[in-house]
């Protein structure tokens, strides 16, 4: 990982140039991130850490596409996100990127395997079925295939949220917080799982943590402090 | 994405959430309004077709064509033939006047013969007396014999047994008819009759080439069977051949039905009413809870327009399916109201029509569709930073449009539905006052309920609290049941003054007998005798015969339009009579009153207002009369709206007694007379031998025995609309179940005692019922009024024992429903509620 930008861009999947996001509040302006510049090769992990509300989800969404900077740009995958309207970032995501957030996120009307089959559905694959029960059984959770989320552990639904992002074996997966809700344990084999995933898969992995100890699992990392890249 | 697979996506997401229970509420409203829209509609249609068909009876078939001739179409199919296919019975009846005789005394009577068939459907009613007990009697006079009104035998001095002649035959005359079902609506057909076999015309000679003779056809059968055959003969009549149908005969029975009709209108139009909020509030909790689904959605790749069309799509099919099985659960409910009336309904009860399933489909999908659309079209406006920041809510949409559109698509139903703009605009009216007046209500209230909280118990203003904090979401809750108690109350007061309105126009003492012919030196003798035997009597009016010739100076027949050229009033004579104030049950519509003892200086009149309407005569025409050999002018001082169902004696024209009480005159009269009472009329007859009495209690009995079984019928009706008001009530509180859930298991967590969240639900509850419940009284007020006053024609009075009892009713319901469906806040485990948060 490099940040800067005096690297060839096709050696990076992501980088971010100069980004920087600004909220209106009333008659005021209130800059929520200061500009900031990174980027990530291809099979690597980051982690973005900082203290609650430092910046860092707002930065993720930013890197995933899922909010325009105020200033500056982002290239996923060779597309530059901030030249892209909505509908186009959200096919940049159906192909190259798989979430994990800390509240789950989980359909709470899909079973277990429907939850992770809804991805491969809408890509339209053939056989849906059989890969979501595969990667479900990779997480252990072959037993659970049939529950709701309402009807799983914590740690059990981060296992079907893991086996959603990687089950489109994804280029890049952003997480954000993936262990926050879990207790030390739990959060320890989610981690593990993890890291595995995306080492078996060379899935370039975005993080977001306050847990200095998970962050010193990836490859690089950068801490934001009330809006800054320290 | 391709639409394949859009539809593929939405498909297996529909059915995911139908598994996982996400559509239960949604589909249960759909259901539950398709299904009392649907099975009031079938039911409705059936008792209509019902009502219709019973009131055949009173024209003697279910289908009558009168004709001048013996009947023949144009067609090369003769009607005889055509009427065996179909499996319908059939009789022709002859109606002439004659003039039958016995020993010295004649009388000029209208003779009807009849065939083997007679009568078709309801039956006769005769006695073997005259004044005596009637019998049901279920075929006409056999050959050789004669049955006559009563009148007859007092006029002729003949008893029976004895024979009369009529032209060159003897008949021996058998019974005394009481009640003839097809006599006819006018009380004042003035000759007695006589009915004999149509056997015998023939051997009577009365009747020649060029005598004036009308034949009567009457047909009946299935109501499907007569429906057809009146399509195949409509085309084929000739001139002069007419299709009577039993509305346009019995004026009583066709008013009481076109009253049920309306008022089963605003029935279904409530239904509609309350199946709009019960789905617009389901759709938008649906919304709600597809915020998170949507967002992630959008995380996953779907475009804005890919989850608006699955969405969409869900919705549309949720819109068919609930409405095929809606229609369905209203066509099994009709059949249950059915069993369960048996007893109180005609022996036959036409199938419904197919209208009723196809209103419930389009009310299904255009309701779904149309009060979903502003919520779904709100998914895709939910940004897929959700993910991250569930604080994120799409902007909600303009209220404008929500509620303008929601109005203006209420509007459009309830008009196709009701084909009435008036009823529309009059119920929409009072729900819009709801809406004001509700929002305006809270406001006041929160301001009044924030000062006096602090002074209430912990649990009390911990209901109001959650009250207060909520204002957008109790607004709507309020306005929903305030809209739904208004419904109920509305259909619950339309139901109680129109039985009042029926039961005061047809009184338990209602006239039911009419007499004509006092002479004017006996009227203070007829009085006196009526009056010393206690009957309950109307005022003796004068009675003068005379014919309408102009209007303004114009021959009638070129004054009025073509279609009136033919009207009964223009081709007979009628009874002129005159007053010095207005008849009871009159009302003036236009125009004055004359002063008693002013004397104008050309008659004054006053006309009956729907006769007014035809004609085309208003106030200051003039009209030229012709009586007893004379023609003279009058002008119209005033139109009066004339209650024909009240029984009393009523007049196309009434004049000003100053001018026109020379004209010659016998007076006529009508009290009421029980049974028990009955034989009276002999020595009443008897001692004012020139008068003739017409007894109307059969009539009476057969138009308050139709009106009595209208009743059942709306009873049943609004039944159903107050049930589809409860689960609508139900619906509305299931919406803010889950926020209800997440503050009772964290304030149990917090340590509350479940009778303090009990007792604060019934706080809350109780409190919005009883704004509810206000404001309900009040807009129902404002329908009744106005319904009242231009739809059903009924007069108006304030509800006041309402205000005091539906806001403490209200109350007490909603605290019990929200008590009943928020029950699952105490039950469940705080901590399983939290986790799902």
């Amino acid at each position: 990982m490099n940040s800067g930008n005096d690297t060839a861009m096709n050696e990076y999947i992501l980088q971010a140039q100069a980004v920087e996001k600004v909220v209106a509040l009333g008659q005021e302006t209130l800059r929520i991130l200061e500009p900031i510049s990174l980027a990530i090769k291809a099979g690597q992990s980051l982690a973005i850490v900082g203290e609650s509300g430092s910046g860092k989800s707002t930065l993720l969404g930013l890197l995933a596409g899922l909010d325009q900077p105020s200033s500056g740009s982002i290239h996923l995958a060779g597309n530059d996100l901030t030249a892209l309207d909505e509908d186009a970032r959200a096919s940049l995501r159906a192909r190259y990127v798989g979430f994990v957030f800390q509240s789950f996120q989980l359909m709470p009307n899909l079973t277990a395997l429907e939850n992770v089959m809804l991805p491969l559905e809408l890509l339209d694959v053939k056989a849906p079925r059989e890969q979501a029960e595969d990667i479900l059984s990779r997480v252990g959770l072959s037993h659970r295939l049939k529950h709701y989320p309402k009807q799983l552990s914590g740690g059990e639904q981060q296992r079907v949220a893991l086996a959603r992002a990687f089950v489109t074996r994804p280029a890049l997966l952003f997480a954000d917080e993936p262990t926050g809700n879990l207790d030390r344990a739990t959060g320890g084999r989610i981690e593990d799982l993890l890291f595995q995933l995306n080492d078996e898969h060379n899935t370039t992995l975005v993080l977001v943590t306050h847990d200095a100890r998970l962050a010193a699992r990836c490859h690089a990392e950068v801490t934001i402090d009330a809006g800054s890249a320290q | 994405m391709s639409t394949t697979l859009r539809i593929k996506l939405a498909l297996k997401l529909c059915w995911r959430e139908w598994k996982a229970g996400e559509l239960t509420v949604l589909l249960a409203a759909l259901l539950i309004a398709i299904s009392s829209h649907t099975a009031i509609g079938f039911f409705t249609d059936r008792i209509e077709r019902a009502m219709t068909y019973k009131a055949g009876d009173s024209v003697g078939g279910d289908l009558v064509v009168h004709s001048a001739r013996p009947l023949t179409l144009t067609g090369s199919i003769d009607w005889q033939t055509k009427a065996d296919t179909a499996a319908l019975a059939y009789t022709s009846v002859l109606l002439f006047s004659s003039v039958v005789v016995h020993d010295e005394d004649m009388l000029l009577v209208g003779v009807k013969a009849v065939g083997d068939q007679y009568p078709l459907k309801a039956p006769l009613k005769t006695s073997d007396t005259a004044y005596g007990q009637p019998k049901t009697t279920r075929s006409g006079p056999p050959a050789g014999e004669a049955w006559v009104d009563a009148r007859v035998l007092n006029e002729l001095n003949l008893d029976i047994g004895e024979v009369l002649s009529l032209g060159a035959m003897s008949l021996r005359v058998s019974r005394v008819l009481i009640f003839e079902p097809d006599r006819g609506g006018s009380m004042y057909s003035f000759t007695p009759r006589v009915m004999m076999h149509r056997a015998d015309l023939a051997q009577a000679e009365v009747l020649q080439d060029g005598s004036r003779v009308e034949y009567h056809t009457l047909f009946a059968g299935e109501i499907e069977a007569i429906t057809a055959y009146q399509q195949w003969m409509t085309p084929q009549l000739k001139p002069g051949q007419k299709i009577m149908t039993p509305g346009e005969q019995a004026s009583t029975v066709g008013d009481a039905l076109a009253r049920a009709k309306r008022f089963m209108g605003l029935a279904s139009l409530i239904a509609v009413l309350l199946a709009a909020v019960a789905i617009a509030m389901s759709g938008k909790h649906y919304s709600v809870r597809h915020f998170d689904t949507s967002a992630m959605l959008r995380c996953l790749g779907c475009k804005q327009n890919d989850v608006v069309f699955i969405y969409l799509f869900q919705m549309l099919l949720i819109a068919v399916l609930g409405s095929l099985a809606g229609v369905a659960l209203g066509w099994l409910a009709q059949f249950m109201l059915i069993y369960l009336l048996k007893d109180l309904l005609p022996e036959v009860v036409p199938a419904a029509g197919w209208a009723a399933a196809w209103s419930g489909m389009g009310l299904g999908l255009v309701v779904l569709l149309g009060f979903t659309l502003p919520s779904v079209l709100r998914l895709r406006a939910v940004s897929p930073l959700r993910v991250l920041r569930k604080d994120l809510n799409p902007l909600p949409l303009s209220a404008w449009l929500v509620y303008g559109s929601a109005l203006g698509l209420t509007m459009v139903l309830m008009g196709y539905y009701t084909g009435s703009w008036v009823m529309t605009l009059s119920v929409l009216g009072g729900a819009v006052l709801v809406f004001l007046l509700t929002a305006l209500f809270i406001a006041m209230l929160f301001v009044l309920l924030e000062k006096a909280s602090g002074k209430l118990s912990l649990s009390m203003r911990a209901g109001l609290r959650n009250l207060l904090r909520r204002k957008t979401e109790t607004l709507v809750q309020t306005l929903a049941f305030s809209l739904t108690l208004m419904a109920m109350l509305v259909i619950v007061f339309i139901r109680t003054d129109l039985l009042n309105n029926w039961q005061q126009s047809l009184p338990d003492d209602a006239p039911n007998h009419f007499v004509i012919n006092i002479l004017p030196d006996k009227v203070p003798a007829f009085e006196a005798y009526l009056d010393a035997q206690s009957l309950v009597r109307s005022k003796t009016y004068p009675m003068s015969r005379g014919r309408l010739l102009e209007i303004n100076g114009v021959a009638v027949k070129q004054a009025v339009t073509k279609e009136e050229e033919n009207n009964e009033s223009l081709n007979r004579e009628l009874n002129l009579t005159w007053s010095d104030t207005l008849q009871e049950k009159n009302s003036l519509v236009a125009g004055a009153w004359w002063q008693t003892g002013v004397i104008a200086e050309i008659p004054e009149v006053s006309i009956e207002s729907r006769l007014a309407k035809k004609l085309g005569i208003s106030v200051n025409d003039r009209l030229t009369f012709f009586t007893g050999g004379q023609n003279w002018q009058a002008e119209v001082k005033s139109i009066r709206d004339v209650k024909w169902e009240s029984f009393n004696p009523n007049f196309y024209f009434v004049f000003n007694p100053n001018q026109v009480a020379h004209l010659p005159a016998t007076y006529m009269t009508s009290f009421y007379l029980s049974a028990e009472q009955k034989p009276m009329l002999k020595n009443l007859v008897k001692t004012f031998p020139s008068i003739t009495v017409f007894e109307m209690d059969a009539i009476l009995s057969q138009v308050k025995s139709i009106i009595s079984q209208v009743i059942v019928a709306i009873e049943y009706v609004l039944l159903f609309v107050l049930a589809a008001g409860m689960m609508v009530t139900l619906a509305a509180m299931q919406a803010s179940l889950d926020e209800r859930l997440q503050e009772g298991a964290l304030m149990r967590t917090l340590g509350a005692p479940r009778r303090l969240i009990r007792r604060s639900q019934w706080g809350e509850f109780g409190c919005m019922g009883f704004i509810a419940g206000l404001v309900a009284v009040m807009g129902t007020e404002l329908v009744s009024y106005l319904t009242g006053r231009f739809i059903f024609h009924i007069s108006y009075s304030p509800l006041w024992w309402a205000w005091a009892i539906v806001p403490l009713g209200a109350a007490l319901l909603v605290a019990l429903l929200g008590s009943f469906s928020t029950r699952k806040i105490l039950a469940q485990s705080p901590m399983l509620v939290l986790r799902e948060g």
